[in-house]
């Protein structure tokens, strides 16, 4: 064969490789950062948050199930602009929680707490204050504005807090839905 | 000679599997996700438009530039994509110029409440916007602008390094409209004819900040200045939507903004009475968009709002209009 065929069977012969190798790398780097996102969920799970409304688990990233809570909710869904999957939420006297079908199931992703009515397990109610707040979740905790962040395993607990008063209490789940 | 002749005919067939391939992987946006493909029909339109919108799915699916043509004579276009982002409705904006210069420019301000680090900013809706743009100084900088940490401009440039794993999702779409395109919009509206009302909306909930980032104003001070060196009245609007929620802290952040840059501003949920918008039949998703009925009110509205306000053209009896509006009228019967 000539050699400048040789060339140019060559050029194409390491774009084609170097095309192979970047997906390959791509898709080497997608299972890498997929490891550990499972090993911090494993590890965390122990010391997770839970929230439960009238003894029913309504814990972000636990299924859902509307149909155990006695009460009757108001019930909205929230699409997206473009893709499939909506948002449904559902809101009670006291709590709404934001549920979306996560692998095949109905899961809670989020717990918003509306009144005064209703604590979490640890006893922090809207109306308390802030020391009542690190008094019963520690200093470990990202601020951001009027909002202070807890997060255990896959689920994010945030207060906000206006003139030292917390005034809205939210559980969301924190893993990539 | 016979050498040379080798070597052309290797490097052409290599050059047309590759673009076969790069073109046959990628999502057409024809048939599903049509969103997709809104950006791109701009490109073979008639470029003689006196007003054109800029902005997030608030502006596609809540106007109708053909019922704004039939109400005032009005020639509209609007460059809507889903989740466009503010930094991207200012490439958008700049690329249109380079093809015409409109008397006005309506920009739906509802993108103000993302920053960069949104979660609400995700590669998905990028390439809604992005993929179908033609190759311009501004998708280099809409790219560069938009792209997610995990995402990389090459990709962008060869579709088949981010679609490759698509082989075994194609389906016919994807080989009928492998070369050729069809039209989904009407002058950028998305016809949505669907009917579901109001029944009840997620509580309001307070938030952390309330305060528009630094870098969505400065990409509002771009939007802004282009429209005065290129002597277009910019026109700041937010749709009558009521999810998500439009706070007053925002609304009252666009005012001040409006106030201090001699640019008007009409939030559009304040008129839901005048433009006669029942949300019980006039919106397809519980009240985050407008349907047909509720877009046609909301477009006769704000024809009607403009030519009385601006100084526009009466196009009525416009030849292509007038065709694409019997076409338009056909399809929304």
């Amino acid at each position: 064969m000539n050699k400048k065929v040789i060339i140019v069977v060559g050029i194409l012969v390491v774009i084609i490789i170097g095309i192979v190798v970047y997906l390959f790398m791509q898709s080497s780097e997608d299972q890498t950062t997929a490891e550990p996102q499972n090993i911090v969920s494993n590890e965390a799970q122990e010391e997770k948050f839970s929230v439960s409304y009238q003894n029913v688990d309504i814990t972000p990233g636990q299924p859902f199930d509307a149909d155990a809570i006695a009460e009757e909710a108001e019930y909205s869904q929230i699409p997206s602009c473009a893709f499939e999957g909506t948002d449904n939420v559902s809101t009670y006297a006291h709590v709404e929680v934001t549920s979306a079908q996560i692998n095949g199931k109905e899961t809670v992703y989020s717990v918003y707490f509306l009144d005064d009515e209703v604590s979490t397990p640890e006893g922090v109610k809207i109306t308390d204050d802030r020391a009542k707040v690190i008094e019963t979740y520690g200093d470990n905790y990202e601020e951001a504005g009027n909002k202070i962040t807890y997060t255990r395993g896959d689920v994010q607990l945030s207060f906000m807090i206006e003139n030292d008063v917390v005034t809205s209490i939210e559980y969301v789940y924190a893993s990539e839905l | 000679m016979k050498t040379k002749l080798r070597v052309i005919t290797i490097v052409i067939i290599f050059l047309l599997l590759f673009i076969f391939f790069n073109r046959l992987l990628q999502p057409k946006y024809m048939d599903t996700l049509v969103e997709g493909s809104m950006i791109s029909q701009y490109y073979h339109e008639p470029k003689d438009h006196e007003v054109v919108f800029i902005g997030d799915c608030e502006v596609y699916a809540n106007f109708s530039p053909m019922v704004m043509y039939e109400k005032e004579g009005i020639k509209a276009y609007v460059r809507g994509s889903s989740q466009q982002l503010i930094w991207q409705s200012y490439q958008i904006l700049k690329e249109t110029l380079h093809y015409e210069i409109p008397k006005i420019v309506v920009f739906n301000v509802n993108s103000m409440r993302y920053d960069k680090n949104s979660k609400e900013v995700s590669e998905a809706y990028n390439r809604l916007t992005i993929d179908n743009m033609k190759w311009s100084q501004e998708k280099i900088d809409i790219i560069q602008d938009s792209m997610t940490e995990d995402e990389t401009f090459l990709s962008y440039v060869f579709p088949i390094l981010r679609y490759h794993s698509r082989y075994d999702e194609l389906t016919a779409e994807d080989f009928e409209y492998l070369w050729k395109r069809k039209d989904n919009t009407y002058n950028g509206f998305l016809i949505n004819k669907n009917i579901k009302g109001v029944t009840s909306l997620p509580i309001q909930r307070r938030l952390a900040e309330y305060q528009f980032s630094e870098e969505c104003y400065q990409y509002l001070d771009k939007i802004t200045n282009l429209c005065r060196e290129n002597n277009i009245q910019l026109v700041l609007i937010k749709a009558p939507s009521l999810y998500p929620y439009w706070y007053d802290e925002y609304d009252e952040q666009i005012r001040n903004y409006a106030n201090e840059h001699d640019v008007d501003y009409y939030n559009l949920k304040n008129y839901v009475d005048e433009i006669g918008i029942d949300y019980s039949v006039d919106t397809y998703d519980g009240g985050l968009h407008l349907n047909l009925t509720g877009a046609t009110k909301l477009s006769e509205f704000f024809a009607n709002l403009l030519k009385k306000n601006y100084d526009l053209t009466d196009y009525k009896g416009d030849e292509i209009y007038e065709e694409k509006l019997k076409e338009y009228k056909e399809t929304i019967q």
